[in-house]
């Protein structure tokens, strides 16, 4: 279980001056600002959970990430990952967790993927029939394993990424941590990955944190959706419970076939609904359905709303 | 068994590029050639000679004294300052892994071949200077301590990143200081006395002049264990300050670029 109370966490940058005159400036004397990057941040995720953690760009949710991981030290407030402190870094909390980025690599760019995963095994004492069975599993499942002797350097950037998930898969972490992780790829690739992560959840109750500007990895690889902004939490639930009436909206299309059999499209709002039905043939009535809000817009208007 | 395969992995990324090896190789022959060249123009002249030292010892000293510094390599230093600016150090961090464990185990393997061909002159050059064969051993036990203690003084100026940020200006000083007190234009023993009687116990002259010297003009063993306990004295300082620098630059470090 990850606990996280009234984290907060501030970080010293300077204030860069514009020109010549100000770089000179700044050269004996620099203005110090402080930033909070995250702020009385409380917040509790249960074994198994699908979590997605969403915000603007400098929302705070690397720096949540990083503390998560025991990058970052936490001065204010508490986090425990299965009662640890991940800032101490102890074994057993390092082989619990497992990290994948979208722009940073752990394999070793110049070797074949299975010297990365050989070393891998080593670090995290995998015993070798575990390591075989798992490699070979995640190698097929995500359709590699011809590509795990090719260098590293030689593998397109779908492929690529494909190897960097086993490689943050093959201990069988209990926590994931996914940023970006189907950023550039292709959608096929993109269901392949989906599609391996909830198994990893299904079959060993994984607890997945991703962090993406991608919604459909939201909607694919999140339960429940965390959302930023700020530094602060506005909001924590799952992702059905996003407040509808945020909606400005809500349209009904009504799919039907016309007098000459042409599949014909109407939009009305929910007071014609029933009128409009009336009016057409049960039998021509192809299918009614809610246009509601797109979850990405939903998110946009639920952070702009905070900001106000 | 990590530290192996991290050993193994390194040495295998280091052997995928043959022409660097060569080329790495090539090079320091022919920076030791310029070097014996202009000793030799000036023995020629008898403008400038090195007490207790022939122009064939001088050769061998040069040859040895810039072979082994391919060995005790500063890279070590700029692998770590590297991961650090470019956030890569998190991968390691978040590995149940050294740090010091893992990139002296990459050290080793990328310096492997490097060793080999330096335990190979040892032999080499020992033979021909008649030295017995436990005193060789003595001598290789001595560089795998320097090895270390060296390693360690590369790790604490890899460290300093947490603060410089970009640590390639120190690099001509390094190399510089390397060139210098290593021993590596000239023995060390040819400076005034009164320089040379702190300057043979820096961490740069105890893993190239020293091993040269033993080779080439040679040093009893009393000596040698002397130069053995200033080693072992130098490692332990590393090793208190590169904890204390560790804690405190890890504080700083924000994993810029990544997580």
């Amino acid at each position: 279980m990850i606990e996280v109370k009234n984290a907060t966490l501030q970080y010293t940058t300077f204030k860069r001056s514009q020109g010549l005159k100000g770089v000179m400036h700044d050269f004996f004397k620099r203005s110090v600002i402080q930033v909070e990057a995250l702020s009385d941040i409380s917040l509790t995720i249960n074994e198994g959970e699908m979590i997605g953690l969403i915000g603007r760009n400098g929302a705070g949710k690397t720096t949540l990430i990083k503390l998560l991981t025991g990058i970052l030290p936490l001065r204010q407030g508490e986090i425990k990952i299965d009662q640890m402190l991940p800032y101490q870094r102890e074994k057993v909390f390092l082989k619990n967790i497992g990290v994948l980025l979208g722009q940073r690599s752990q394999l070793i760019w110049d070797l074949p993927a299975i010297d990365t995963y050989d070393m891998l095994a080593a670090i995290y004492e995998l015993p070798k029939q575990m390591y075989s069975a798992r490699l070979t599993w995640l190698s097929e499942q995500l359709e590699v394993t011809e590509l795990l002797y090719i260098p590293v350097r030689k593998l397109s950037l779908g492929q690529r990424v494909k190897c960097e998930l086993i490689a943050a898969l093959l201990h069988r972490p209990k926590y994931l941590f996914l940023d970006e992780p189907t950023l550039g790829l292709d959608f096929v690739t993109q269901k392949t990955i989906y599609k391996i992560l909830r198994l990893e959840n299904q079959y060993h109750k994984t607890t997945i944190i991703t962090t993406s500007h991608y919604i459909k990895d939201i909607e694919q690889l999140a339960d429940k959706v965390i959302i930023l902004n700020k530094g602060k939490i506005i909001f924590n639930d799952k992702l059905e419970q996003l407040p509808k009436e945020l909606t400005t909206e809500i349209l009904f299309d009504i799919d039907f076939l016309n007098s000459k059999s042409v599949e014909k499209k109407l939009t009305c709002a929910p007071d014609k609904l029933n009128e409009i039905l009336a009016k057409i043939p049960a039998e021509r009535i192809l299918r009614v359905s809610q246009r509601g809000m797109e979850l990405e817009e939903l998110i946009l208007q639920f952070i702009k709303g905070d900001s106000i | 068994m990590k530290y192996l395969y991290v050993f193994l992995a390194s040495l295998k990324a280091k052997l995928i590029y043959r022409t660097n090896i060569v080329l790495e190789y090539g090079l320091t022959i022919l920076q030791v050639g310029v070097s014996i060249f202009v000793w030799q123009a000036l023995y020629s002249q008898k403008a400038l000679v090195v007490p207790n030292y022939s122009l064939e010892k001088l050769n061998a000293y040069l040859f040895l004294a810039n072979f082994l510094a391919l060995s005790f390599s500063v890279a070590p230093a700029f692998r770590l300052a590297t991961q650090i600016k470019s956030g890569r150090l998190s991968t390691l961090l978040e590995r149940p892994i050294s740090l010091y464990g893992e990139h002296l185990a990459y050290f080793i393997g990328d310096q492997f071949l490097g060793i080999v061909i330096n335990l190979c002159l040892v032999v080499y050059f020992g033979a021909l200077s008649g030295i017995s064969v436990l005193m060789l051993l003595l001598l290789v036990i001595y560089l795998a301590f320097a090895g270390v203690m060296f390693f360690s003084l590369m790790m604490i100026l890899g460290m300093l990143a947490f603060w410089l940020i970009e640590l390639w200006p120190l690099r001509s000083f390094v190399t510089a200081c390397y060139l210098l007190f290593g021993g590596r234009y000239f023995p060390l023993s040819h400076l005034p006395n009164k320089f040379f009687i702190v300057i043979q116990y820096n961490p740069f002259s105890l893993v190239t002049d020293i091993p040269a010297r033993f080779l080439t003009v040679g040093l009893s063993g009393y000596e040698l264990m002397q130069y053995l306990i200033v080693t072992l004295g130098w490692t332990f300082i590393f090793l208190v300050i590169y904890r204390l620098i560790l804690k405190h630059g890890l504080r700083l470090y924000e994993g810029v670029e990544s997580i």
